[in-house]
């Protein structure tokens, strides 16, 4: 077991050092961030001030060298375009973005749950076919399209919600349920799938021999079995969603990293596109080598493979 | 299917339940904006963002004090950081409300001894040294007066190495060593001694273009740090700092008094950085908002959707550019071939069909018809192909061909419909075009490199003063700016003539000569007066957008 974990840390290391270097250059890619930042009748001389003050006119290694050393004394470096901290930035927008991903979570919980048992349950009926067209939905409207609809529908028709902004908690409803519709859909179906596996098992029809109810075979017995593969994905869908933020934060003004990242790709600002990219990653490799520990200690097989 | 009959039930209970859940929702978000609207005098905490408060427009008497709130939409705020090195230019909206500016403007983009610090300034023949007397009424939100030693430390702070001031460069030309080329005489006299001549550093140093000639206090920053002025600035504006989250909003409240405003209509106003437009105009037609700018293709059907539409016309000019057009293997070495461009489209369908009707042909790139330093008897060029045609065949146009940039642009989202327009007329005229997909900044790079021979591309020229015109054309045109697109000893000896000047006059009379030779010698695709559009509802009555740089006249929403 130790073993096992030891390797897994280290290939989450590796991983994040390959992610490292193909951001770096990935952004460095794009071209000069100066070019950006200036207005358009700004001089070359202050265009090489500015690459200077920047750093960016220094060679590729060093800037490389530089961008390690900081990261591994816990500084992202400075942000190219307002000189403050990175760290400074993403401080202020990390929370707001773990906010969301909370309300989203707790929406795809809420909806996916109870769509995902109908489906399996009311298999081959028109529930069963309305749930999966739900799933099918929601992996196929774009999330972007699907903010604008609902802001046209509940704030400019019906005025019952805000349009945007960060605020008490009708202004998480919108772009909550933007962001998790996605993972709503895969859920959903996963569910449906496992639910349906574990329905068809030979525990389940010793249940119904002994008169148990079906409403405790399904949602005590067959739908805990079911949830092992569900939570496992979930999590990393979870995880995601901090990523995937981008476009509803863009859409509904969400003062969140995903619009951080936003600024940061439109002005070249390419410490905060690093740490950004780097923080999710580091967030989702976590997440993921949590899940694999805590599924080779549930799992012996795993750990023994 | 019998054995699954009781599980309707619970289904039934979830589907309830989650339609209760958002009916509450609703409920609660009623109540929310009523209690907003109803604590708008109390301030208001980071928690929530401030709501706009939609009162119906009436005749408004005389104010004694601010009242009320107005909420602006944005899509970018700049930095968000409001202290004078820390800003660009795009932020100056927010940046004036806080803070005086050195030298006064006024909203016609002229210099007014009546509207900054300095009451009074003069300069020395040479051009070297000036000298400014500032007002001793004004004071800074925390009582301290603005003297001298404010201006100097800002200056300092503003030309420092760190600064991101987006025109500092154009005082740091005249400008190097701020602590020993500063001098102050008495606490409202300062002597700025310039290292070469600068005949518009009242310009630089004044509030038209940038941030640069804005004055932070140097005790309060020095107290507090000057890493950490920015987040608890105080200015000497109308309006003091509340309250920020950046990415979202910046809350201000007004000064009872101010000495260069009076008493500011609005009690709190508030920017929000709302990037996409749906969702800014989805606020207005809520009334969580107040103001939005608005691209020139949605602004007529928010007009007639009942929305007031204020335009800043002429605030940008769009033109293509030539590029390396001094090359022997140019085409547009030839006189001819460049005029036969210029008649080859039409301005005016290009500004009801790629703009909305939302511009007006215009004359000479880069200068809007409404500029300084223009000759208005000089008109946009005609629509005529077939001129084109003939002048084409006359200068033996053999087909080259001609790639152009396209590529989006905050200014000019309609820059991809604007080139296939343009490229529609230029093929119907015999010119062998070809369409480069790209994007602003690579275009640029290109641009600095000049490896653009029969490339063009297009930028719109934001509408500036005469010395911004002045420096700009240096950068653009003169052979030896670095983004120039000419190599023509004629506008070398002109622009140089104009640097020479010193009065405002002699200046203006150089920039026409100038933009005169320009226009005779069709040096840019020159295509139209850009508008920029705001859309309003009842809170506005009224809004001169002005003809300042990078900032829209919004000190004329709180002007009482």
């Amino acid at each position: 077991m130790q073993r096992y974990i030891i390797r897994r840390i280290g290939e989450a290391v590796l991983a994040l050092l390959a992610l490292s270097i193909i951001i770096f250059l990935m952004v460095r890619l794009t071209g000069d961030p100066a070019l950006l930042m200036l207005p358009p009748d700004a001089g070359k001389e202050a265009l090489e001030d500015l690459r200077h003050s920047m750093g960016v006119d220094k060679p590729l290694v060093v800037q490389y060298g530089l961008f390690i050393r900081d990261y591994s004394t816990g500084s992202f470096g400075d942000s190219l375009r307002s000189k403050s901290p990175v760290s400074e930035l993403i401080k202020d927008r990390l929370p707001n973005s773990m906010k969301l991903v909370g309300v989203a979570a707790l929406i795809v919980i809420l909806i996916s749950i109870p769509l995902g048992v109908l489906s399996a349950v009311y298999k081959g009926t028109l529930i069963d076919t309305t749930c999966t067209g739900i799933a099918v939905l929601g992996q196929a409207i774009p999330v972007f399209w699907l903010g604008m609809l609902l802001i046209q529908v509940f704030t400019v028709s019906l005025g019952w919600l805000p349009s945007s902004g960060m605020g008490g908690f009708t202004h998480y409803i919108m772009p909550a349920f933007s962001l998790g519709f996605f993972t709503v859909a895969a859920i959903t179906r996963l569910l449906r799938s496992s639910l349906l596996e574990a329905l068809d098992s030979e525990y389940i029809k010793l249940a119904r021999i002994k008169g148990l109810s079906e409403f405790i075979i399904v949602w005590k017995h067959a739908l805990r079995n079911s949830l092992i593969s569900v939570v496992t994905l979930g999590g990393i869908y979870i995880a995601i969603l901090i990523t995937l933020g981008i476009l509803v934060e863009v859409v509904f003004a969400w003062p969140g990293m995903g619009r951080l990242l936003y600024q940061g790709i439109v002005f070249r600002d390419f410490p905060v596109v690093q740490a950004v990219v780097m923080i999710s990653a580091g967030i989702v490799i976590t997440t993921s080598l949590v899940v694999d520990i805590a599924y080779a200690y549930l799992d012996p097989r795993i750990r023994l493979q | 299917m019998t054995r699954y009959r009781s599980l309707r039930i619970p289904f039934i209970v979830a589907t309830l339940t989650a339609f209760m859940l958002i009916l509450a929702s609703a409920c609660s978000s009623s109540s929310d904006s009523v209690e907003s609207t109803s604590s708008s005098s109390s301030s208001t905490s980071a928690t929530s963002v401030p709501a706009a408060t939609a009162a119906p427009a009436t005749s408004v008497p005389a104010v004694v004090k601010p009242q009320g709130k107005l909420t602006v939409a944005l899509t970018d705020l700049g930095n968000e950081t409001p202290s004078v090195w820390q800003e660009y230019a795009f932020g100056k909206s927010y940046m004036r409300m806080l803070f005086d500016a050195f030298n006064g403007t006024n909203d016609a983009g002229e210099m007014d001894k009546g509207n900054g610090a300095s009451k009074e300034w003069s300069m020395s023949e040479d051009a070297q040294t000036w000298s400014f007397t500032l007002r001793e009424n004004i004071k800074f939100h925390n009582g301290d007066p603005l003297t001298a030693e404010d201006v100097k430390f800002s200056i300092g702070l503003m030309t420092s190495e760190d600064s991101v001031a987006s025109y500092k460069t154009k005082v740091t030309a005249s400008i190097q060593d701020a602590e020993n080329q500063i001098t102050i005489v008495s606490p409202y006299e300062i002597v700025i001694e310039t290292s070469k001549p600068a005949a518009y550093l009242n310009w630089d140093l004044s509030d038209i273009q940038g941030v640069e000639g804005l004055v932070q206090p140097k005790n309060y920053t020095e107290t507090v740090g000057i890493e950490e002025f920015a987040n608890d600035p105080i200015g000497s504006g109308p309006y003091k700092w509340v309250d920020q989250r950046k990415g979202d909003f910046m809350e201000f409240e007004a000064m009872d008094k101010h000495w260069r405003v009076g008493v500011p209509k609005f009690k709190t106003f508030t920017f929000r950085v709302i990037p996409e437009e749906s969702t800014r105009i989805a606020a207005l037609k809520a009334n969580e908002v107040d103001v939005i700018s608005v691209s020139r293709e949605r602004a007529p059907q928010l007009e007639k959707d009942g929305q007031k539409i204020f335009s800043k016309v002429g605030a940008s000019v769009l033109g293509l550019y030539f590029h390396e057009q001094y090359l022997d293997e140019s085409v547009w070495k030839d006189i001819r071939v460049r005029e036969a461009f210029n008649l080859a489209i039409n301005r005016d369908e290009l500004c009801e069909f790629v703009f909305a009707g939302q511009c007006t042909p215009a004359s000479v790139y880069p200068w809007p018809d409404i500029a300084p330093g223009t000759d208005n008897s000089l008109k946009a060029l005609p629509y005529d192909p077939e001129r084109a045609k003939a002048l084409l065949s006359d200068a033996g146009y053999d087909g080259a061909e001609v790639a152009i940039r396209s590529y989006p642009r905050a200014d000019v989202p309609e820059g991809p419909r604007f080139i296939e327009a343009v490229a529609g007329y230029l093929d119907a005229v015999g010119i062998n075009t070809k369409i480069i997909p790209t994007e602003y900044a690579s275009y640029r790079k290109e641009r600095l490199a000049h490896t653009l021979n029969n490339g063009s591309g297009y930028l719109a020229a934001p509408n500036r003063p005469l010395a911004g015109f002045q420096g700009v054309m240096r950068v653009l045109n003169h052979s030896e700016g670095a983004f120039t697109s000419t190599k023509d000893p004629e506008i070398d000896r002109l622009m140089e003539a104009w640097e020479a000047t010193i009065t405002e006059a002699d200046s203006l009379a150089a920039s026409v000569a100038l933009y005169t030779y320009m226009y005779n010698q069709f040096t840019h695709l020159t295509c139209c007066n850009m508008s920029i559009s705001y859309a309003t509802n009842d809170q506005v009555d009224s809004w001169d957008l002005g003809k300042r740089v990078w900032d829209d006249g919004f000190t004329n929403l709180y002007q009482p």
